[in-house]
């Protein structure tokens, strides 16, 4: 091994080193801050709540197609807790339910988006100035000339109004987004020194692009992805608000709004029990977001 | 006017006395000044040197009290003449400012606002440090102009309608060092004036602001990294470790004998005199200052550091000369 | 060597404007954007004539439609046709109205852009006071209310604050008209398209504050979550600026604090709201969507909402581009607006 290829090494094992020491600061502070740990029980609750949504509900029943005239617009009450819709349903069994429905879309979506959108971007970014990055670039930015919402809009009312499509809709329109903020990291990072070592040592790009940059890059993206999953529930919401998205009977919140809408204001508690889950779901997101930034951002 | 102009003691235009300062992250708290006493006379001219982040700049930060928003001063006093700083009215201090100390920032970088002209910056702190005199707009600029004239700032016209980005780093500082001369009518703040100059425009920059601090009579605090500046432009010298001064000296005796085991080890490793402090090889971890170090804040680095007392004992003043003074137990008793 | 006056300078010095290569950037996106919609409209499985007039419409209805949109001929072709249509000004009929498109939109679309004047309105007065002031005192009562306003505001989607303030003002206290633009006995010409604007000119008081009713709670709906969080944004620039050490040397000159807060900090953390800010104006032309609905404004979305429930293509490329359009303008504006505050960013960026 020559001076310099040891020398080289010598970056890289630096860089390895701090990689981890990062990680178990970012560890200790996230066991410190209340705010990431609040955000973080409260996500996990209603995890769990969606998950077991059977277990849970008082009438699991009543999630869908039921039907009981006799107990219809009743007010909240210790049974009923958000009261009974226009069907006599138990609203806060259905926003249970719902809450199974927008983890499900959050869990998809950020599957397919959080991948593409990162490869992407890192794609674009490592290979800074040639074609690549300026194709991926150019059709991000497209992309993002559009107000996302009429593109989401316009994609479901395309295809069928159903939430699969919904689903199909928001990945459309989320990941330029996404492409575009590792973009701007992986740009910023790929002339330090220890992806200069890399490179002159012969370390394949793929291995530069995974094992190097994308370490450093994973705090924010996943602040970013937590932060935005608030924003796919919100999305999401609309687009069923809207009636384009989910379609009754289906427990979704945003659906359920816009059904009980119509009993407005005469039953006015029925859009309390789909509005405060709402309000609570992008709240947890948004906790545990923050909590991560702080955690990440360093001291 | 209130601050009074008659001085009780020539020897004593600024005296800092057991000062403390605290930066408050929101993890962490850090103890940056512990127990800081310094005294600058009328007319004198007083080096402070110290590895990077021991403290210099909070130093001179805290007496204007333009600390960023988590740093706070605990306690200690800090008297200007008669007035004691800490305590004043907000009137005094804004008079203080505006028109006895000026201060020149470490980096010319970052001390000019990127959205203004220099032509703004100027004239804002001279309507302010003359703000009595009654003068208008384009008196103002006369004198911003004199100003970028004493400081060798070529075409001054024409930059005094450029922004900061515009221009390079040696006539930024220039400009910083114009303003800075603007409210110093009596005492300079000199904080790094030449890092991140290029290392022939810093020697321009250090020499001009020489000449200027005589020519107007000015007295100064300069904090530098270039041993051999100090050396050339001070008569007294502090030397800064961990937040504590460790030893201060006229700067002639500090430089042919140091004391201070740390003092030593500054000048024997930074033999070339423009070398930056900072390259400093010590044994130990560098400083924490969130739980610092009991007894000699030194001693976890010193090179005789490992007796009882230096661990346990925080180390007096000792006076070796009549001038001179050091903290460390090896001089004691 | 470079002659001032030469034109070629002068025109080379405007093709590398940030501006101008934003503006050819976008509009290439609106025609990008175009491509897509029109595309994802036609290679969607099963046949868009069918889906638009339904099960039971007559064959050869279908089949009028299908040759009305060029369905039948190749899909580069069915571009082609559409694109030169589109230069004339029409963008085909629509199965909502049976009208030209562009009728359509003319006659819908100034009501949303007279509440997204008012939306902005509320959130630029709004962010710059609350931004300011709770960025000058961090810490402060302000500040902390501030802080929850904007989780509250982050966690209650606009459609939600429309629900809420209809709800209070209208049908509770009776403040506010729940829907509509204007109440039924008040007529006000149409000029502009903008109630109060059109009241102003025609010297209708009555009109203007009956208008001007009318806009203020679902101004507020759409206003009141971005605005907190805008706020906020305001707000952590000022407080990382006051650190800064631009700041710290006009303190150290005994500038006096409100020209450092108001002037002095304001300026420079502006110029990292502002893009945002203007974001979410822009968005605007889409989230008054949601809240359209609730007041049942008669806007963009009331035309759009059901030409999309309709799959009426024509219908929906209309207002995608729309609202593409305006998005487009809004964003060009803010660069504008971002250019005169930022001198790197007029001659240039760093040298």
């Amino acid at each position: 091994m020559s001076h310099t290829q040891r020398k080289l090494s010598f970056i890289l094992e630096k860089e390895k080193e701090m990689k981890i020491e990062r990680l178990r600061r970012a560890w200790f502070r996230f066991k410190k801050s209340k705010l990431a740990l609040t955000g973080f029980l409260l996500f996990s609750t209603l995890l769990v709540m969606a998950i077991f949504a059977e277990f849970v509900t008082p009438y699991p029943k009543h999630a869908e197609t039921y039907v009981d005239f006799k107990a219809r617009f009743r007010p909240p009450d210790l049974n009923h807790l958000f009261g009974t819709d226009h069907l006599g349903r138990d609203i806060f069994t259905r926003v249970v339910f719902g809450f199974r429905l927008a983890f499900l879309m959050i869990g998809i979506v950020i599957s397919i988006v959080l991948p593409v959108g990162t490869v992407l971007g890192l794609l674009a970014g490592y290979y800074k100035g040639k074609w690549l990055d300026y194709s991926i670039m150019r059709a991000a930015d497209m992309f993002v000339s559009i107000p996302p919402l009429v593109l989401a809009l316009s994609i479901c009312a395309i295809l069928e109004p159903n939430i699969v499509n919904a689903m199909i809709a928001v990945t459309l329109m989320w990941w330029p987004w996404y492409t575009r903020m590792v973009y701007s990291m992986t740009s910023a990072l790929r002339d330090e020194p220890y992806v200069w070592a890399a490179r002159a040592l012969g370390v394949r790009d793929i291995n530069i692009m995974f094992r190097e940059i994308l370490p450093n890059i994973l705090g924010p993206i996943l602040t970013k992805a937590t932060l935005d999953a608030a924003w796919v529930i919100l999305i999401g919401a609309t687009i069923s608000f809207l009636g384009l998205g989910a379609q009754p009977p289906t427990p979704d919140l945003g659906t359920m709004i816009s059904e009980y809408m119509v009993y407005f204001p005469q039953y006015w508690w029925m859009i309390i029990g789909p509005t405060l889950g709402i309000a609570i779901l992008i709240m947890s997101f948004n906790l545990l977001g923050d909590g991560l930034r702080d955690v990440f951002a360093g001291e | 006017m209130q601050v009074s102009d008659l001085v009780f003691d020539a020897n004593r235009l600024l005296t800092v006395k057991n000062l403390y300062v605290k930066y408050k992250s929101y993890w962490y708290i850090y103890h940056v000044l512990n127990d800081i006493s310094i005294n600058v006379g009328l007319g004198e001219k007083i080096g402070i040197i110290g590895e990077s982040g021991a403290g210099k700049t909070t130093l001179l930060k805290s007496i204007l009290q333009v600390l960023p928003i988590n740093g706070k001063i605990t306690s200690g006093e800090i008297f200007y003449r008669d007035v004691n700083l800490l305590k004043c009215s907000k009137q005094i201090l804004l008079e203080i400012r505006r028109k006895r100390v000026g201060m020149i920032f470490q980096d010319p970088l970052a001390a000019l606002n990127p959205v203004f002209t220099i032509k703004d910056h100027l004239l804002e702190v001279l309507r302010y440090a003359n703000e009595t005199a009654n003068i208008d707009k384009s008196d103002l600029i006369n004198i911003a102009l004199d100003l970028l004239r004493d400081t060798l700032i070529p075409d001054p016209e024409r930059i005094l309608n450029s922004y900061p980005f515009q221009l390079s780093g040696g006539m930024r500082q220039r400009i910083v060092i114009a303003m800075a001369l603007a409210s110093a009518r009596e005492l300079l703040l000199a904080d790094e004036p030449t890092t991140n100059l290029d290392v022939t425009i810093q020697a321009q920059i250090l020499k001009l602001i020489g000449e200027l601090v005589e020519k107007r009579g000015l007295s100064m605090i300069l904090i530098s990294h270039a041993l051999g500046l100090i050396r050339k432009m001070t008569e007294r010298v502090y030397v800064m470790y961990g937040g504590n001064i460790i030893e201060e000296a006229p700067t002639f005796k500090l430089f042919n004998e140091p004391l201070h085991p740390y003092t030593q080890l500054l000048f024997k490793t930074a033999p070339k005199i423009l070398e930056p402090l900072s390259s400093v090889e010590l044994r130990g971890n560098p400083l924490d200052y969130r739980n610092l170090p009991n007894g000699c804040v030194f001693h976890p680095r010193c090179p005789y550091g490992d007796s009882e007392v230096c661990r346990k004992v925080k180390p007096h003043q000792v006076k070796v000369e009549k001038d001179r003074t050091v903290y460390c137990h090896i001089y004691g008793s | 060597m470079k002659n001032r006056l030469n034109i070629l300078y002068v025109l080379e010095r405007i093709f590398n404007h940030m501006l101008f290569k934003r503006t050819v950037l976008s509009l290439l996106s609106l025609f990008g954007l175009s491509l897509i919609i029109f595309t994802l409209a036609r290679i969607m499985p099963g046949d868009p004539a069918r889906m638009a007039l339904g099960p039971r419409a007559p064959e050869e209805l279908v089949q009028k439609y299908r040759e009305m949109l060029h369905l039948d001929k190749p899909i580069y072709l069915q571009y082609y046709y559409w694109l030169t249509d589109f230069f004339q000004g029409k963008l085909g009929i629509s199965l909502t109205s049976f009208r030209e498109v562009s009728v359509d939109i003319i006659e819908f679309l100034p009501a949303t852009l007279e509440l997204m004047l008012y939306v902005a309105i509320i959130q630029i007065t709004g962010t710059l006071i609350l931004g300011t002031l709770s960025g000058s005192k961090p810490g402060s009562i302000l500040d902390g209310a501030l802080r929850v306003f904007s989780y509250v505001g982050i966690c209650v989607p606009p459609f939600v604050w429309g629900l809420i303030l209809q709800f209070i003002f209208s049908y509770i206290l009776g403040f506010f008209p729940a829907t509509e633009r204007l109440s039924p006995s008040v007529q006000v010409p149409r000029i502009t398209g903008f109630v109060t604007i059109d009241a102003m000119i025609t010297g209708n008081l009555r009109g203007f504050v009956d208008g001007l009713w009318h806009l203020i709670l679902p101004s507020l709906a759409l206003a009141l979550g971005a605005m907190a969080q805008e706020a906020r944004i305001l707000r952590s620039a000022m407080v990382e600026n006051i650190n800064k050490d631009y700041i710290l040397t006009l303190l150290s000159h005994g500038i006096p604090n409100y020209r450092i807060y108001f002037r002095y900090a304001l300026k420079p953390s502006l110029v990292s709201t502002i893009p945002v800010v203007g974001l979410d104006i822009a968005s605007l032309i889409a989230n008054a969507f949601m809240v359209e609905v609730i007041f049942n404004w008669p806007g963009l979305s009331k035309f759009g909402i059901t030409a999309m429930l309709r799959k009426d293509l024509n219908g929906i490329v209309g207002v995608v581009l729309v609202a593409g359009l305006v998005y487009t303008i809004t964003n060009v504006i803010v660069d504008i607006i971002l250019t005169l505050l930022d001198p790197r960013l007029r001659y240039g960026g760093e040298r």
